[in-house]
């Protein structure tokens, strides 16, 4: 045999050299790739999961949403995942949506949940819950509190930091000084916890993200501030939170801020496919 | 044959080392370092941002989490950091995870984009509760007083290889795996040695000799032993860029030695540079090697 591997250039794994040519974040679309372009390297991230909402005290933030990358042949369609959709209902934050592109896929973040605690960052599924999924990589999950490529959402803490972060835990005392728990930083980061009390509240701070910054909690006295702020995605910053409303998860896969006293539980942001050959 | 590669070799699951007649595709490359590519940057414990010159798009990371550190007294020797490597996409801002100091203390995590490691584990003496590492990151030994515990746990790596379980059966040596499982105790000898790995477990707690740190890319620390023989000795590691083993250090009478991590050899109780597991100091706290990032362009 006399194959000359190195001269085809489907057998270099390395994306090195490769530019961006596509970023997708429609819900779903139509792809057209060039003729002559067998495969491309694919970034893919799931949509944020949105923060929760209690009657009493704040939420719990949303985990931001998976992120998967490697090379795959082209396809012409590609699934873009939603963000999870914040209400003023007391109970779970909507979970991010899943996202893929030929063979690389990855989860929606959790939504914060039907307590204080914080949702999950998304693996290369979605996980329910603090308790994160395994991650394309085959990086583990991770529990609550706990760093992982797909982290674990807040416990009464801060989220687990990771390349997808953890939303952070709100706080369920309803009087005196009360200040949520910031969303975990990442490369993609998880949405802040809420805090609604008679007394004095502060919204739990959006996670940090790589490229761009989570949004801020609200401060004031009284039931109606406390919301958290949205966490930092891929694509854009979290928004500031609103009164006792969470903000929502910045575009590529923020995870969104916690309500609380059933302020408005903060979107998750959009998910997002960026093509690379 | 001159590889002629030259976009780079990726430590990739799916890998350029296609079986061919008149290539030799690994022949002088390593299955982590990218061929063609340079080291351009080592950023350590505590550097926060990150200056990629334009134009660059794609970095190749190498990314080594803190070693988990020790406490003097009846206390095992730390988990190594775990080790992970593969590209992102450059940015900005990057996190390097500080040594573990002290009893129970976890190395922290590292990572730059997509490419993450854990901390090893810390060390909690007189018995205390086997803490469990984060991502690939190595368990601490045992120090159970009855002479008959496990040591703590290895954690499954960023790319899902397994890791290795701490474990009652005799003789007690910590599993193999990603993270490799601490050694358990001994009433009545030597103390078991930790796991080997990529990340190396921290030795048990024994009475004639402390148990040996586990050999890996990066090793885990020495325990403490409760009679009159010497504590136990680090693990070795491997300087990654260079193939040389870089060193753990033997123990002593009177303290443990640290493990040897990616970056540079251990020194006394002191995990090496680059996720070393402590050793059992022979007063006050030792600190595993501070975690350490390599990026390629």
């Amino acid at each position: 045999m006399s194959a000359t591997i190195y001269s085809n250039s489907s057998f270099t794994d390395t994306p090195y050299g490769l530019s961006l040519r596509q970023t997708i974040v429609a819900s779903t679309s139509s792809v057209v790739i060039p003729t002559g372009i067998q495969r491309v390297y694919a970034v893919v991230i799931g949509g944020g999961g949105a923060g929760s909402t209690q009657t009493t005290g704040g939420g719990g933030g949303g985990g931001a949403g998976g992120y998967s990358a490697g090379w795959t042949w082209i396809t012409s369609s590609a699934t873009v995942g939603a963000g999870g959709t914040g209400t003023t209902s007391s109970g779970v934050g909507a979970n991010g949506s899943a996202s893929i592109y030929g063979m690389i896929f990855a989860g929606g973040g959790s939504g914060g949940l039907n307590s204080t605690v914080g949702g999950a960052g998304g693996g290369a599924t979605t996980p329910t819950g603090s308790t994160s999924t395994t991650s394309y990589t085959g990086a583990p999950a991770a529990a609550a509190n706990t760093v992982g490529y797909a982290a674990g959402g807040g416990s009464g803490a801060a989220g687990a930091a990771g390349v997808s972060s953890g939303g952070g835990a709100g706080i369920a005392t309803a009087t005196g000084t009360q200040t949520g728990f910031a969303g975990g930083r990442g490369l993609i980061a998880g949405g802040g916890g809420g805090a609604g009390t008679a007394g004095t509240g502060t919204g739990g701070a959006g996670g940090t993200g790589d490229f761009f910054a989570g949004g801020t909690g609200t401060t004031g006295t009284g039931i109606t501030f406390g919301g958290g702020g949205g966490g930092g995605g891929y694509l854009g910053v979290g928004a500031n939170a609103s009164a006792n409303a969470g903000g929502n998860g910045g575009d590529g896969g923020g995870g969104g801020g916690a309500g609380s006293t059933l302020g408005k539980g903060g979107n998750g942001g959009g998910g997002a496919i960026l093509l690379y050959y | 044959m001159a590889n002629p590669n030259r976009r780079g070799q990726a430590g990739s699951p799916v890998s350029t080392g296609s079986t061919g007649a008149t290539a030799t595709p690994f022949a002088n490359t390593s299955a982590i370092l990218p061929y063609g590519l340079q080291l351009k940057q080592t950023i350590n414990a505590g550097t926060t941002s990150v200056t990629i010159p334009a134009g660059i798009t794609w970095v190749y990371a190498i990314c080594a989490g803190g070693g988990g550190g020790s406490t003097a007294g009846n206390a095992g020797g730390a988990g190594a950091g775990g080790l992970s490597w593969g590209w992102t996409l450059a940015n900005t801002t990057c996190v390097v995870g500080a040594a573990g100091s002290g009893n129970a203390s976890d190395g922290g995590y590292t990572r730059y984009g997509n490419i993450i490691a854990g901390g090893g584990a810390g060390c909690a003496g007189n018995n205390g509760a086997r803490n469990a590492p984060a991502l690939g990151g190595a368990g601490s030994g045992s120090t159970n007083n009855a002479g008959s515990g496990n040591g703590g746990n290895g954690i499954t790596n960023y790319f899902g290889i397994s890791g290795g379980l701490g474990t009652t059966v005799l003789p007690r040596i910590g599993n193999t795996g990603s993270g490799a499982g601490g050694g358990g105790s001994n009433a009545a000898g030597d103390g078991p040695a930790g796991g080997v790995g990529i990340s190396g477990g921290g030795g048990g707690v024994g009475t004639t000799k402390g148990g040996n740190g586990g050999n890996g890319l990066i090793g885990g620390g020495g325990a403490y032993r409760s009679s009159s023989g010497n504590y136990g000795d680090g693990g070795t590691g491997i300087n990654v860029l260079t193939g040389v083993t870089t060193l753990g250090v033997a123990g002593t009478s009177t303290r443990a030695g640290g493990g040897g991590g990616i970056g540079g050899d251990a020194s006394g109780s002191t995990g090496g540079l680059g996720g070393g597991g402590a050793g059992t100091p022979a007063s006050g706290s030792s600190s595993g090697g501070a975690g350490i990032l390599y990026l390629f362009y």
